[in-house]
């Protein structure tokens, strides 16, 4: 029996292929504007990998902001139930979920059958989201990918004291010309970042068993330097971070399909 | 005696040359890295069409700074805050204006002023960018449509297209897909400046400014904002002269006058702008 799950996000669209209790087949691209014709792209290029054919995918379900254009699915499911789910199915010790994608920053609190019991979300402000960094490695002149490698040769600590995105970049501008070393800038970057998210944190329970998924859980700086700020250590959900999303997509793909389906 | 008033804010930097209380000529140019390079280019170029001009005198005497990198101009002789300045020029204009309204590139300010020219309180949008001039920048770049020419647009038959996201970058990534849709951008125009006066217009009743009312600042050269801002505060609002832009650099010039008469005419009260770093 094959599920699948789709995770349109803003900035990439994640596929996941699932046979019984294991994941076949997934893929990760960049998503376009359109949301249908990137869901399409990613779910063929999932099932060319493992030479699936499209009829053999029983149930389908997406999430993410493009769920409702997603033209093949069955059903569709909000990315906050498929993030817990996904994280839960990966490891069964995980209460807290921090999923930081490109357009939103959300915490998530699951219960012990990974079902939502309480989140909360920013999706009105940039700061603390993916986009928020990749704007601001963008004024450092570094590409998104290489910030966390960056910020981990930094030997000073320096401060940003802004929140909103446009102002940090003016004052990375400052202090570039001030001609402080990009390292250090990069390290404050994702402390700021960080510390946008942990302003979150106050709204909602976080219980042992934290783990961090989405695009931004890559960055190892901002990952660093979230676990200081909340002192506590990071479980590894079990699955790539950023397949979260769509890997609970699939589980509840297959729930939907099977009552009585036992989880891992 | 000539003194140069100069202000650098945040993406354009300006220079007054100013004679007895008068303007003679001035310069504005865009902030990037290599300020000082730029900025003695633009004086260069100022001075020599002073001569050209045939002026009696054309050495500049003193050179004032203002604005936020005021630290960055070579050779100051003394550095004002903007605020005051800002009062300088309102108290020697006709209007008096009690409360003045600074809509730069990155921050919109509103300076109350005192019976007697000081600043008595200002509020800024220090948290978010989501009112400041940065989102039309954001926006004439997405668009192709130079400041310029969205300065001096019609936009009063436009259809304001109303824009769901508050802050500045999840605004841009809406509009840059609305544009994608077909969506007339007059219309976008129209509801980017709409959104920008009405943040403006909050922010002014907040500080529960007294009239007269009087703008400044590069948004102000936007005619389309001052009308809807006009439109939402119901305030009758007059644009500082001189001209939007060089308020600040001739009100620095302006304040190093008093100061040198003696006379403290709206000197800050209050420690300055946040969201600067020292």
């Amino acid at each position: 029996m094959l599920t699948a799950g789709i995770d349109i996000g803003s900035l990439t669209a994640k596929a996941v292929i699932m046979e019984e209790k294991r994941i076949i087949s997934s893929s990760i691209i960049k998503a376009g504007p359109n949301p249908s014709k990137s869901a399409e792209e990613v779910m063929t290029e999932c099932l060319v990998q493992k030479n699936i054919s499209p009829s053999s995918i029983e149930k389908c379900c997406s999430t993410g902001y493009g769920r409702f254009n997603t033209p093949f699915s069955d059903f569709n499911m909000s990315e906050i139930s498929c993030h817990g789910m996904g994280a839960f199915w990966g490891n069964s010790n995980i209460r807290t979920i921090i999923d930081i994608g490109g357009q939103d920053c959300k915490i998530i609190s699951i219960d012990e059958n990974g079902m939502v019991k309480d989140f909360v979300m920013n999706d009105k402000c940039a700061a603390g989201t993916g986009r928020s960094l990749e704007i601001l490695s963008r004024t450092i002149g570094i590409t998104y990918e290489e910030l966390g490698d960056l910020a981990a040769k930094s030997r000073k600590s320096l401060l940003l004291t802004n929140k909103c995105s446009i102002f940090m970049e003016l004052e990375v501008m400052e202090l570039m010309q001030r001609g402080k070393k990009p390292s250090d800038i990069a390290n404050a970057l994702a402390k700021a970042v960080a510390g946008r998210i942990v302003a979150l944190t106050g709204s909602v329970e976080i219980s042992e068993g934290v783990c961090i998924t989405g695009g931004v859980s890559k960055n190892r700086a901002v990952v660093r330097h979230l676990e200081n700020q909340l002192k506590t250590e990071f479980q590894l959900p079990g699955i790539d971070p950023q397949l979260a999303g769509a890997t609970g997509a699939a589980v509840f793909a297959s729930q939907s399909m099977n009552a009585n389906y036992e989880r891992r | 005696m000539l003194i140069a008033g100069v202000d650098a804010g945040m993406r354009f930097a300006k220079i007054c040359l100013v004679e007895d209380r008068i303007i003679i000529a001035s310069r504005c140019f865009e902030m990037d890295g290599n300020f000082r390079q730029r900025y003695n280019r633009a004086l260069k170029d100022i001075i020599f069409s002073v001569r050209e001009s045939g002026a009696s005198s054309f050495k500049i005497k003193k050179v004032i700074a203002t604005g936020y990198g005021a630290s960055m101009v070579p050779h100051v002789f003394r550095r004002f805050d903007e605020s005051s300045c800002l009062a300088a020029v309102s108290w020697n204009t006709p209007v008096r204006a009690r409360t003045v309204i600074d809509a730069g590139g990155l921050f919109i300010k509103i300076h109350n002023l005192n019976d007697e020219g000081f600043v008595e309180r200002e509020a800024v949008n220090d948290k978010c960018a989501a009112g400041s001039g940065r989102l039309l920048e954001i926006v004439s770049d997405a668009l192709k449509i130079p400041l310029d020419t969205i300065a001096s647009m019609d936009l009063s038959d436009a259809d304001p297209y109303p824009i769901t996201n508050s802050c500045a970058v999840f605004a841009e990534s809406e509009l840059i897909s609305r544009v994608g849709n077909g969506i007339p951008a007059k219309d976008i125009l129209a509801g980017v400046i709409r959104s920008l006066a009405s943040k403006t217009a909050s922010l002014l009743e907040n500080s529960r400014g007294k009239d007269p009312v009087a703008i400044t600042g590069g948004l102000s050269c936007v005619a389309a904002y001052v009308d809807m801002l006009i439109k939402i505060s119901g305030r009758e609002i007059a644009i500082l002269s001189p001209g939007p832009r060089l308020a600040p650099a001739y009100g620095a010039v302006l304040s190093w006058m008093g100061v040198k008469k003696g006379i403290s005419c709206g000197i800050k009260l209050r420690p300055p702008v946040p969201g600067r770093v020292r």
